[in-house]
Formats: C-alpha cells, structure tokens, sequence
C-alpha cells in the first residue's frame, strides 16, 4: 500500500521554478550591486569655430568612457568630430596626504591640470596615440582634476589613469570622485571634504 | 518537515532529494559563472558581433532606414539582446556580453536539465545537468562564444518542447505550441540552422497524424485533426519566423527570402584559412571528412564516451530483441529517437555536404546538450539493470562514473578560463594536441598575456611605463584582439617593435625564438601565448 503523496502547496515553486529563481535572483542582485554610479565628471564642449563658445555642458560617467574613444565619429552628437576641443572637471577626494602617479594617453594633444596648475601636458602626436605621465603629492582633502583635449583631425583617444597605492594605474574609481559643485573657476569650493 | 517527507513514498521521495541536488548544482553553477565570467577574455569573433548589435540598436532608432542598414547579413537575435544587456551594468562592452552569454548558457544547462528529467525523472535530469556542467566544450565557450552558443541553448529548448510535444499527443494544449514558436524563433534569430527545428517539428506533427489515422482509421477525425495541426504548426511557425525576422534588418526588405539565401551560404561559409588537423594544415571548404568525428573524438571525455558506448549496445540490444523493442513504442522512445535524429543528423549532413567546417567542433556545439541527455539516459538505463542484478555492482560503476567526472572536473579547473582547450585523457590531453589540432583558436589567452606582462613592466621599469609608450607587435590578428587586452599606453605596430606576442594559433608562438622569451601563458605545460621583446635587437642596432 503506498502512502499518499501530500501535494506541493499552490505557492510554492516546481523544482522548475526553484531552477528559474536560482539562475534570476543571483543575477539581478549582480546587476543590482554593479549598477552604474551617478556620473562624476562635467564635462565642456566648445565650437570648433568659434573656440571660445561653449556648446554643451553635461554630466559624464569617466573621461574614459567610450564617448572618449571616439575612433573617426563624432565626440558628441552634434559636436563636430574634427578640431574641437573639450575638458572634464572632477573633485578627488583624498583622506591622507599621499603621492598619486598620473598618466595621461591622448590621440592629439591633452593636458592634465591638478588645483589649476599644469601637471602633465601630452602632446598625442600623430599617427599613434602618446602617453605622459607623473607622480604628484597631494595633501588630504578636495583636489580639482581637469582633463583638457584638443581633437584635431581623424582619430581621437583620450584615457586617463592614475595610481593611488603603488599598483598599476587603473581608471580612477567613482568612489573617489565627486561631480563639481561651484562654478566654473572654482568647480570643487561647494564639494564636502572626505 | 520530518513528516512531510514520511508521507511520500521512498522512490518519490528519491526523486524530491535528486531534484534538490538539481537545484543545488545548478545554483553552484550560477554562482561559478558569476564570479569567473570575468576571466575569460575576447574571442576573436566579439568585436564584430558587439558592433553588429549597436548597428541594431541604431537602425531602430533611426526608424529603419536603409542608410542606417548594418552591413552584417545574418541574424541579430543574440547581437540585440547583447546592445540592450549592455545598458544594464557599466561594465565594458566585451564583458557585459560574456555575462549575457554566462546566463544563457546557464538557460541551456537548465533547458537540458528539463529535457533529461522528462524522459528519465529525475535522475536522468541531475545526470543531464551533471555531464553538459562537465563537459569542457560546452562549458568554455559558455562565456564568449557568439554564436554557437547561444544558437546551442536555443536548439536543446526547441527539442525539449518538442518531446513535450510527443509526450501530449496529437491534443498538446496551445501554450506548449506557443513555447516550441517562441523557442524556435529564439534559436532561429541566433542562426538560420534553427530551421533545422521546423522541419523536426513537420516530422513530428506528420508522425502524429500518421499514427492517428492508423489507429482511427476514420476519415472525419483524420481531417479534423489534419486540419488543427496544421493550424497549430502555423501558429508555432509564424511566431518563429516574428521573432527571427525582428532582430534581423536584412531580412526586413524580403522576411520570406532572405532566410533561405543566407541559409544557402551558410554551408558554404567563405572561410578559407587554412586548420590544423592531425599536424598537417587543411583547407576548411571542405576539409577532410574525418576532421569532425576526429574533433568530437578528442574533444569529449572519455566517460562521456565510455557511456555512451555502453548506451549503444544497451540500444542495440532492445532493438534485436522484440519483447525489449516493445517498451521503446512509446512517446519516450519517440523522444529518444528524436534526440538520436538531433544528435546524429547535423553533423553527417554537414560531412556528406562537404560544408566549411573550421575551429574544431565549435559550430556544432548545439548537438552536445541532446548528446548529454542521451548519455544520462544510458547511464541511468545501465545503473537500474546493475542494481537489479547486483547492487555492489551498481554502487560500484555510480563511484566509478563519478570518479570520471571528477577527473575531468579537475582538468577544467587546471585549465580555466581555457576550458575549450581540453582533450581527453585517451587523445594523450592538450599536451599531446598541442602541436596536432586547433586549441587556442579564439585568442582569449590575450587577455591573461595583457594582464601578465602589463604588471612585470609596472613593476620592473616603473618611471618608464608611466611616462612612456610601448608598441607591440603580433602575428596573424586583427590589432584589436592585442589591443583590447592592453593598457591605453600601448600601440599595435607592423613588424619589429618594443615587444611581440604571439599565440598558439597558426604557430605564432613559435616565431622568434631567439628573442627573449618575457611573459608566457601556459596550462597543462602548454604555452598558450607569449611575449618577446625586441628591445635588445633594437638597442644593439641603435634603432629608438
């Protein structure tokens, strides 16, 4: 005689379901952790007619990212590809007085300025990309990182990278930037300290 | 919890704690591919299904116009739902695709899981499961493969729906024929060859009628019938074709046509470079007709093969004997034959067809979930006639099956993220193929050899990498497989360089071998890919 088999209860799932869930959940809650950060960088475009008129502002994720890489597109849409020229503005934040190593590769030239003051200029000759890099001692607290480039004609690349602890330069985490606050003399004077 | 369990019988209750272990394998699994996709690096054919996919994208929001047509003529199903993923997370592009493709080849463990567990309970599902999991084929190229892949998950879910199909009858309810279209058009927008469905599922549905009509043998509700299959056929069909034809711009001009045309190519793909075979390099249109069972010989393990030799005879002999062939005249047989049509069919056709036919056995790793199923079927066939005969016997070959496993199981942790690289113990493994046949085909080794050889340079010539550019040069690659890999302060240059790398494929490796050997990536004692530099030539010859 075989005993009765008590039915699987109407909300619970089929070893189908559990399967389904065990592949869903883990990957949404992966999606989920990586999620994209707010962006962190403003960035200014100007016509490449007229040098001194800005036309756009917006906020962007990384200097590096594959807006940047642009091969022969257009940096931006509506932006002409050729012979324009932009910068990024970011506020680093540092906890401790530190030596932080930057290195600049631009395909035509770019430059890197910390607190306004000049600290890598990378002339990105033609016809490969160029790079150019240095160590830089900051002290604790909000340093204000422009990225300045110049595209002149066909390719454009511009990656910047730096080094916080000795390792390797690696993009520059989020976590460490914050989006520029004040305006455009003083873009980090509004930014919380770490 | 205790009593629930005490109210099922023992052989349900067998089947609640297989399912459990299912369910716990799988999840192991989920969480492996998601903490090691990361690992894999960029086959040489991602790039340009990457791009395909933003072309998609693209030619959608510009409202389908032909100046915004993409130049890739083949279906996109896989490349657009790769564009919309990527939106998802901010990984690089590369990467949020092998995420993608981890997670429907983790769809294509489960579609074999259900398949196994439908025609052998629940033991023929965890064995399914257990034995594609192992298979290092499938498994590496479960994070960068495209196409293969994908179209490979799609196919063992169109055959899983199918022997749904078979098991309902001639009356399966509309939602299973819903799901086989759904499937269909899933597999088909991966690749046309997904037709290969629809003509199984015309086989199918013309079995059944057949059968009917034999056992009825009644005009009226033969026609009947005829009349609400062929509907149901239809229904599956068009939204097959919906769904191939959405993701497929070229197609959007002629959804009737195009199909077939690219299907006509398809077998004669114009790939012409030529593969390695048995030490000797092989024109791949055609290439010798052993080149695909070779493969498949070398490439799968030997438990694999041993089972399913074992499942051959077990086959043959319920075949010659009537009172054994009776217990297969039922929709299990149906479904085993359909999975041995599967299994056996596309290869042969493509050997006898004398389609191009390169990289191995990647372009028919569609048949290997089927080839897995049929294998846990064996095993579990071998393991029930053992403990009825002798039960130390059957514990006997369950530790003895598991052993085999657990060997290859250790084969692919040596080998990770080149699982694709393995070739079984009785081939003599990667070591003896090395020189023989096509291993490290799709370049992903330069991933570990940017990594690797970035990191020795930081740190043996610190002020220099900061401050500097290095140019490298390659052999028989498109610069942008090198170039993905390394860092934004190297260049791909023509001819002699800082350094050259150089990969297993096409004997790369081996040029240059006096030149000082930098970084290598091996496995199994295998150098996969290395890096020279040429540094002291140039300095000798006064050339930077």
């Amino acid at each position: 005689m075989t005993a009765s088999v008590k039915p699987r209860a109407k909300w619970a799932p089929s070893p189908a379901g559990w399967m389904l869930i065990c592949l869903v959940v883990p990957a949404l809650l992966y999606i989920w952790a990586v999620r994209e950060p707010p962006p962190r960088w403003r960035a200014t475009y100007f016509d490449h007619e007229r040098p001194e008129e800005v036309v756009k502002v917006r906020e962007e994720r990384d200097v590096n990212s594959h807006d940047h890489h642009w091969g022969d597109a257009e940096a931006v849409r509506g932006i002409s590809d050729d012979r324009s020229h932009a910068f990024w503005d970011s506020c680093l934040s540092l906890e401790r007085a530190q030596r932080v190593a930057f290195q600049l590769t631009s395909h035509d030239p770019a430059r890197l300025f910390i607190d306004g003051q000049p600290v890598i200029d990378n002339l990105g000759q033609r016809p490969l990309p160029r790079t150019s890099g240095t160590d830089v001692s900051l002290e604790a607290g909000v340093h204000h990182v422009r990225v300045e480039y110049q595209e002149r004609i066909k390719s454009a690349a511009l990656t910047l990278v730096a080094s916080f602890d000795g390792t390797r330069p690696r993009r520059i985490a989020p976590e460490r930037l914050h989006l520029p606050a004040g305006d455009l003399q003083h873009p980090c004077k509004a930014v919380p300290g770490p | 919890m205790v009593s629930t369990m005490s109210a099922i019988p023992k052989s349900e209750r067998w089947e609640v704690l297989i399912d459990a272990a299912s369910i716990a394998l799988f999840a192991g699994l989920v969480l492996t591919a998601l903490l090691t996709f990361d690992d894999y690096g960029m086959s040489w054919d991602e790039r340009a299904h990457a791009r395909y996919g933003d072309d998609i994208v693209k030619y959608f929001q510009e409202g389908m116009t032909e100046e915004a047509m993409p130049d890739h003529p083949y279906g996109g199903g896989y490349n657009l739902a790769a564009a919309l993923f990527s939106n998802l997370i901010p990984h690089h592009r590369i990467t949020s695709n092998h995420l993608l493709t981890a997670l429907l080849g983790l769809l294509g463990l489960m579609g074999t899981w259900r398949l196994g567990r439908l025609i052998g309970g629940a033991a023929g599902g965890l064995l399914a499961l257990l034995l594609l999991a192992t298979l290092p084929a499938y498994y590496g190229h479960m994070f960068n493969n495209p196409k293969d892949l994908p179209f490979a998950v799609g196919y063992v879910w169109v055959l899983y729906y199918l022997c749904r199909l078979i098991q309902a009858g001639p009356r399966a309810p509309l939602g299973l024929w819903v799901a086989l279209g759904v499937a269909l058009g899933l597999g088909m927008s991966v690749r046309i060859g997904g037709l290969l469905g629809v003509a199984y599922l015309a086989m199918i549905v013309a079995l059944q009628w057949v059968c009917f009509c034999l056992h009825e043998r009644r005009v009226k509700p033969a026609l009947r019938l005829l009349g609400s299959l062929t509907l149901r056929s239809v229904l599956a069909t068009s939204i097959a074709w919906a769904l191939m034809i959405l993701p497929w711009p070229h197609a959007h001009a002629s959804p009737f046509t195009t199909p077939f045309e690219v299907l006509r190519r398809f077998t004669k793909h114009p790939f012409t470079a030529p593969t390695l075979f048995r030490g000797e390099y092989v024109p791949p249109n055609p290439p010798p007709w052993n080149y695909l069972p070779d493969y498949f010989l070398i490439q799968l393990p030997d438990v694999l093969w041993l089972i399913l030799a074992i499942g051959a005879v077990m086959l043959a002999v319920y075949l010659a004997r009537p009172e054994l062939r009776r217990t297969l005249w039922n929709w299990r047989g149906a479904c085993i034959a359909l999975l041995l049509f599967a299994v056996l069919f596309p290869p042969t056709y493509a050997i006898l067809r004398r389609a191009t036919i390169y990289d191995g056995l990647r372009h028919f790793l569609f048949v290997l979930p089927p080839l897995c199923v049929l294998a846990s079927l064996a095993a579990l066939n071998l393991l029930n006639w053992l403990s009825e005969h002798s039960k130390p016997a059957a514990y006997a070959t369950m530790a003895l099956l598991g052993l085999g496993v657990l060997a290859v199981v250790v084969e692919m942790v040596e080998l990770h993220p080149y699982q694709y690289l393995y070739f079984n113990r009785t081939s003599g493994g990667l070591p003896a193929a090395a020189s023989q046949y096509e291993t490290e085909y799709y370049a992903h080794s330069f991933k570990e050899l940017g990594d690797t050889f970035a990191e020795r340079l930081w740190e043996t010539e610190r002020d220099r990498y900061l401050d500097g550019d290095y140019q490298m040069s390659s052999c028989k690659i498109e610069p942008f497989i090198l170039m993905e890999h390394m860092p934004a302060n190297f260049s791909f240059a023509e001819g002699k360089s800082d350094f050259y790398a150089g990969y297993l494929r096409a004997g790369c490796i081996y040029l240059y071998p006096d030149l000082p050997l930098i970084t290598v990536v091996e496995r199994q004692g295998v150098a996969l890919n290395v890096v020279r530099s040429w540094r002291q030539e140039q300095e000798a010859s006064g050339d930077r």
